[in-house]
């Protein structure tokens, strides 16, 4: 009787690890809409961080998913060949920008964002592109969303 | 007189102006894409920040992707391509520099597709390849679409493929790279 208690048991503890498995390697993407950033910055600030020390600033953002909150002023709204949405914030008058790859779950909104407005972008902290190409350096940031003001969808 | 000071003004602004600035196409919103077929599951993710320069007067060909910049559709795979193979906490970008061999052959004046050819020298994971392949230049306006694509081996940048899931991830992957350029107005 033991005996048969213990292969059931078994049988369930397999069939649970495999359930728990198969949930585990097809697990999609979490939405940072309720998690917390663990920087919040201002566009131009953090660019500037980089800029005049790319280490220092690399150790204070390193880790596999470092979500910021960046403020700053619209430069730009792009939208690319596969229909993505990419919000440039930063000085108007540089080539150096906070590029913000928006999240396509939410991306029905984004078009309407002009430039010159202040917005928080709370997105992946991606990296750096220093300026190599003499077109400006670059902090990109993806999975991102909006997090004021609130557009509706 | 409001008519000749303008003049003068686009005439001194063109002899300051740097003659390549006016030659040259970009983008930070490229497309680059990679696809591995392999019997455990089909590998693919897409990066839509790809930074590229086109100098069209000689052929200078370059860009650039941040590797945390890929997604993927299943998250666990995403972190496995991060910490397990690319690293991209240690090699956080990969780049291309190299020339379109061919540029004398496009004539950027006129609208159209044109085939090229591309040779240069790709860097991941901190290990640098040639890479020479065959791609297509779309001319439209004043932009320049390109479209390239080619296959690497994961063992020349030096990516182990853990031993547990060798014989089912495939080496080979291909890249395709996608972008339309806009000329840099400095």
């Amino acid at each position: 009787m033991k005996r048969k208690y213990f292969v059931w048991g078994i049988a369930l503890l397999v069939l649970l690890a495999g359930i728990l498995g198969y949930l585990q390697f097809n697990r999609e993407r979490d939405s940072l809409k309720h998690i917390d950033p663990k920087f919040s910055v201002k566009a131009e600030g953090l660019l500037q961080e980089f800029i005049s020390n790319e280490n220092e600033a690399g150790k204070k953002y390193a880790g596999q998913s470092v979500i910021l909150a960046v403020t700053g002023e619209i430069k730009e709204v792009i939208k690319n060949t596969a229909n993505y949405y990419t919000v440039v914030m930063g000085d108007t008058s540089s080539l150096s920008s906070v590029r913000c790859l928006m999240d396509s779950t939410f991306s029905t909104g984004y078009r309407d964002l002009k430039r010159g407005t202040t917005v928080t972008i709370k997105g992946n902290f991606n990296g750096y592109k220093a300026d190599e190409m003499g077109i400006g350096a670059d902090i990109e940031l993806n999975y991102c969303i909006l997090s004021s003001p609130k557009i509706s969808k | 007189m409001k008519l000749g000071l303008s003049m003068l003004f686009v005439l001194v602004v063109n002899l300051f102006y740097p003659a390549d600035a006016q030659e040259r196409f970009y983008t930070k919103s490229g497309l680059i894409r990679f696809y591995s077929k392999s019997p455990l599951e089909n590998i693919e993710a897409q990066n839509s920040s790809v930074t590229c320069v086109l100098d069209t007067k000689t052929g200078n060909f370059q860009f650039a992707v941040l590797m945390k910049g890929f997604e993927f559709r299943k998250a666990l795979m995403q972190e496995h391509f991060n910490e397990n193979y690319v690293e991209s906490h240690k090699f956080p970008k990969s780049e291309f520099k190299g020339q379109v061999l061919n540029i004398g052959e496009i004539n950027f004046g006129k609208e159209g597709s044109y085939p090229v050819k591309v040779k240069g020298r790709l860097s991941i994971h901190g290990e640098t390849r040639d890479i020479e392949t065959t791609g297509k230049m779309v001319i439209k306006r004043d932009k320049i679409g390109t479209n390239a694509e080619f296959n690497i081996l994961l063992s020349d940048y030096n990516i182990s493929i853990p031993t547990l899931v060798k014989d089912k991830v495939s080496n080979k992957v291909k890249i395709t790279v996608s972008c339309l350029l806009e000329p840099l107005k400095l």
